[in-house]
């Protein structure tokens, strides 16, 4: 796979070679906004929609990009709009943090390397879909995309201070909900 | 990572990572393909309208005079205070420059339909495959 930067794949959608400056931008980030609408959604057939909607729309904008941002920022803002409308359609799970959380210190959830190898990813989709929508794309773009607070601020256009309160708050109820999943090894 | 390999979600995450289904791929990637400018002799468009020229042709250099007058004959019967145009009951206009007129307005109709394939396509192929995708049972 040719690994194009942002620039590259901008010069080459605006010289007219739209399909390699796609083909590009699905090779890289294709996996990544799947994972994203998918671990959001958990459902298979919505994050599908989900992606091929946000690369519609991707590919539709992508000449008026005007660069303010890095373009995967600017890419994963799109995808982070679109899981919303998805999850809104859907009414499952609040969009905003309607309750309190048990605020436990997530340092306390530390399952052995033995015990990982066991989770399975239907378990932790199924715990991240208990947490609020916002928290579910900031800990799924935290951890999916490059793990910069920075980032992943910009792209749901929050304060990196709520932000980091979100992720604080995500990762506590997420402990909490592996704890006492059913038959969890931990 | 920045230090952060310790984090047990990290782990977690990764693992639990997916790879990008193939039947997704492939209808991401097809995305852009529908953009692909439509050709001026693309027989979808332009097949209808060479058929329908000699046809229409004939109808108008035979039927193009009756009509007129037929026209005429009717707004003739306007009062001429409503200062609608007069129209002359045997219009001089012969079938030939009749048919060129209308043969302009067919060709104006197609480049129409030629501007609006161009631009459109990309929409309506997109949403026949997201119906085609979304119905078949791969």
């Amino acid at each position: 796979m040719e690994h194009l930067s942002d620039k590259e794949i901008l010069d080459l959608f605006r010289a007219g070679n739209r399909d390699k400056a796609f083909r590009a931008l699905v090779d890289i980030h294709g996996k990544t906004v799947y994972n994203i609408a998918l671990f959001t959604l958990n459902d298979e057939s919505m994050a599908d929609d989900v992606t091929q909607e946000s690369y519609i729309k991707i590919y539709r904008n992508l000449e008026k990009f005007k660069g303010d941002s890095k373009l995967s920022t600017w890419m994963y803002r799109i995808v982070k709009n679109a899981c919303y409308d998805a999850a809104k359609k859907r009414h499952f799970g609040p969009v905003d943090e309607m309750e309190e959380l048990d605020l436990r210190d997530p340092d306390g959830f530390s399952p052995d390397e033995d015990a990982l190898i066991h989770w399975r990813q239907e378990e932790l989709r199924d715990a991240v879909e208990q947490l609020p929508v916002n928290q579910r794309l900031a800990i799924t773009l935290y951890y999916f995309q490059d793990k910069s607070y920075e980032d992943v601020a910009a792209i749901m256009g929050l304060p990196l201070n709520t932000l980091k309160s979100h992720l604080h708050r995500a990762k506590t109820s997420l402990a909490h909900a592996l704890i006492h999943l059913e038959g969890s090894p931990v | 990572m920045n230090g952060q390999n310790h984090d047990p979600f990290d782990i977690m995450f990764q693992k639990a990572q997916v790879d990008l289904p193939d039947h997704l791929r492939h209808r991401l990637l097809a995305v852009p393909h529908p953009t692909s400018p439509v050709s001026f002799w693309d027989s979808r468009w332009i097949l209808p309208i060479v058929t329908l020229i000699p046809g229409l042709t004939w109808f108008i250099i035979n039927y193009a005079t009756t009509i007129w007058r037929w026209v005429g004959d009717k707004l003739a019967l306007f009062p001429k205070d409503l200062a609608i145009p007069a129209i002359p009951a045997s219009p001089e206009i012969s079938p030939f420059s009749f048919a060129l007129v209308l043969g302009f307005l067919l060709v104006a109709v197609a480049a129409g339909s030629w501007l609006y394939l161009r631009m459109d396509n990309q929409t309506t192929t997109l949403y026949a495959q997201h119906l085609t995708e979304a119905h078949s049972p791969g």
